[in-house]
């Protein structure tokens, strides 16, 4: 699985590609884990060059969604397509995480969210 | 009856190669219907990582065919004995803590036509069936 990151304003934008799978899913969450520990908070994972996801791949998400909030941050899961959609909706765990369509609605729910913690921290 | 069979240690890296193998064994009879083949695999990938992770198998055995409709994954595995047919509800996802596990057995059975097993001479065999929408090529 190759990742690319990137940032958008505040926003770090990873893009895994290839298959989230068990051999390959501790690789994402210590990617995300790297991020969370130098105190990135706004994260959108886009999704859409997963072209196959197993379980294991779901679980990642789940533990980096964690992760993310449990540091007060806000993960968002863009542009699940494909079979990644339907592990997210046959498990019922789309239903619970921050699932975007596109990336630009991810990047603006994340925005917003930016926006209103720093209003809150004022 | 078209069959090939397969015997892996069980690895998860293992696993990615015997998923190759299921889907380019599936494209060729089955080849229109992608998203079957899809289904199809990941059901066969998560029989076979719960096998990694929970059998204590010293090896995977896999026995693959496919007739005119359908095709058939046999996983076969020494090791405890463990019956995935059992219905299990999916982990709860009310609670505080969402789990990160327990989705495997829910994902093989929505994915699948048919599931079976059986435990013989210290053998788990779980068979897994899809029905394709159609055949792309041969007879």
């Amino acid at each position: 699985m190759e990742i690319v990151m990137g940032m958008d304003a505040e926003v770090v934008v990873i893009e895994p590609a290839g298959d989230l799978v068990a051999s390959t899913a501790e690789q994402f969450k210590t990617q995300v884990a790297k991020l969370v520990e130098k105190n990135f908070r706004q994260i959108l994972a886009d999704l859409s060059k997963i072209h196959f996801m197993d379980s294991s791949g779901l679980g990642a998400c789940i533990a980096i969604h964690k992760l993310v909030v449990e540091r007060n941050g806000m993960i968002v899961f863009a542009r699940p397509e494909g079979l990644v959609a339907k592990v997210f909706r046959i498990t019922k765990i789309g239903q619970k995480l921050n699932v975007a369509a596109t990336r630009a609605e991810a990047l603006a729910g994340l925005h917003a969210w930016g926006a209103a913690e720093k209003a809150r921290c004022v | 009856m078209n069959k090939i069979s397969l015997v892996l240690e069980p690895a998860f890296e293992n696993v990615d190669c015997a998923r190759a193998a299921i889907e380019g064994f599936c494209k060729s009879f089955f080849g229109k219907d992608a998203a079957g083949i899809r289904d199809f695999s990941l059901a066969a990938v998560e029989a076979m990582n719960n096998a990694v992770e929970h059998s204590g198998a010293v090896c995977i055995r896999l026995e693959l065919a496919a007739d005119r409709q359908s095709a058939v994954v046999k996983l076969i595995t020494t090791g405890k004995k463990f019956d995935p047919t059992k219905k299990r509800p999916l982990p709860a996802l009310d609670g505080k803590e969402l789990p990160e596990g327990g989705f495997g057995l829910s994902v093989i059975r929505r994915l699948s036509d048919g599931l079976s097993y059986e435990y013989s001479n210290g053998e788990n065999v779980l068979t897994i069936r899809k029905k394709f929408r159609r055949r792309a090529i041969g007879g």
